[in-house]
């Protein structure tokens, strides 16, 4: 597929617009202020990929969520282990570091993957007017590298070419830094360059 | 030297040539001890689904022949080339979708019966499972060295 910058627009657009509603939904899960940088739209080599946060090796939690419906692809949203604690403190907020279990520190991520996987799609769904539904969301910690060559293998990403959307968020003046990686797959994102009638 | 996603690589008499944080990708070392020859690549995916896909280490079934054949070419004997194969986990879990997620197992089925094929003995594996791996093979002496978060260093 050959993408131009008119292609890097409707991505940047779209990650715009999904990354502003998950922040609204975070904001009244966390009932706190969140803001979200402007979402970054990146196309990487495959060999490039693994690096995105530094390196293949680096330790982190993921949240996979599996795109179903008019279009397959996965959204892998992916945490630095101390942004994962802050964003889950945030939430539970009340309860004293100790007491919080790993139970409880997943379902937190499981909730957060839920939230952001859905707003996106469902903005992404009104954007293009496919119909989009997100699975359960499972969560892994690993190294970086093992989440990302899965996401790409799962989705069959035979391009060479990947598109990441990072976004960062901030909770009350904490930096919570999170990437949310949306991987569609090939005909899936021919399917929206269509709908918005651009030839891909 | 790093082996990135569907790259492949050949060293000889030492050094080590690795890959970092295999999930679902499979690492395929070859090694010719008459030579100190070794060769690796990261599989991506068990086959190619279009044909005139121009990089072939991305593939199982057709990365492996590659790499032999170039291995072949550097000098190694066939008859004395044996396998070490790592990764191919399923990083995660979601009931009702195995079939579409358990693309790990499909890779290193497609490598094993494509090695089997080219009558090359399997003699160390590490695969499976739901951990990520960085794999170090030492072209001085075949080992392959596997580290994972978690379990520790093993090697075959």
């Amino acid at each position: 597929m050959n993408l131009d910058s008119i292609h890097l627009d409707i991505l940047k657009e779209l990650g715009n617009i999904g990354a502003g509603n998950a922040a609204t939904s975070l904001s009244q899960l966390l009932n706190q202020r969140v803001d979200m940088s402007v979402p970054e739209v990146k196309l990487l080599k495959l060999r490039d990929a693994p690096y995105i946060l530094g390196g293949p090796e680096i330790p982190v939690i993921g949240v996979t969520v599996l795109i179903e419906g008019d279009g397959e692809g996965q959204i892998l949203l992916l945490f630095a282990s101390d942004s994962a604690e802050r964003l889950i403190r945030n939430i539970v907020a009340g309860f004293s570091p100790g007491d919080i279990s790993n139970e409880i520190r997943d379902s937190v991520l499981l909730e957060v993957g839920n939230i952001v996987g859905s707003t996106f799609l469902n903005a992404l769904s009104s954007f293009i007017n496919l119909k989009l539904i997100p699975t359960v969301p499972a969560s892994t910690y690993d190294m970086v590298g093992a989440l990302i060559d899965n996401a790409l293998a799962i989705e069959m990403a035979e391009d060479d070419i990947i598109i990441i959307i990072v976004t960062d968020f901030t909770v009350k003046g904490e930096t919570i830094e999170g990437y949310m990686i949306f991987v569609p797959k090939p005909e899936f994102l021919s399917k929206i360059f269509n709908a918005l009638g651009v030839s891909s | 030297m790093v082996v990135g996603i569907g790259e492949w690589s050949v060293l000889k008499l030492n050094g080590v040539l690795v890959c970092l944080g295999l999930g679902s990708c499979v690492g395929v070392a070859l090694y010719d001890s008459s030579k100190k020859m070794g060769g690796l690549a990261h599989i991506l995916l068990p086959r190619p689904q279009v044909s005139d896909n121009s990089n072939p280490t991305k593939f199982a079934s057709t990365g492996i022949p590659f790499l032999l054949e170039e291995m072949i070419r550097l000098g190694a004997s066939k008859s004395s080339i044996l396998a070490k194969i790592a990764g191919g986990s399923q990083m995660f879990s979601i009931k009702g979708r195995e079939d579409k997620i358990n693309i790990g197992a499909r890779n290193v089925e497609v490598a094993k019966d494509t090695l089997k094929d080219l009558g090359i003995p399997i003699v160390g594996e590490d695969t499976g499972g739901s951990m990520g791996r960085t794999i170090e093979f030492y072209v001085s002496d075949g080992t392959v060295k596997i580290k994972a978060i978690g379990r520790g260093e093993r090697k075959i």
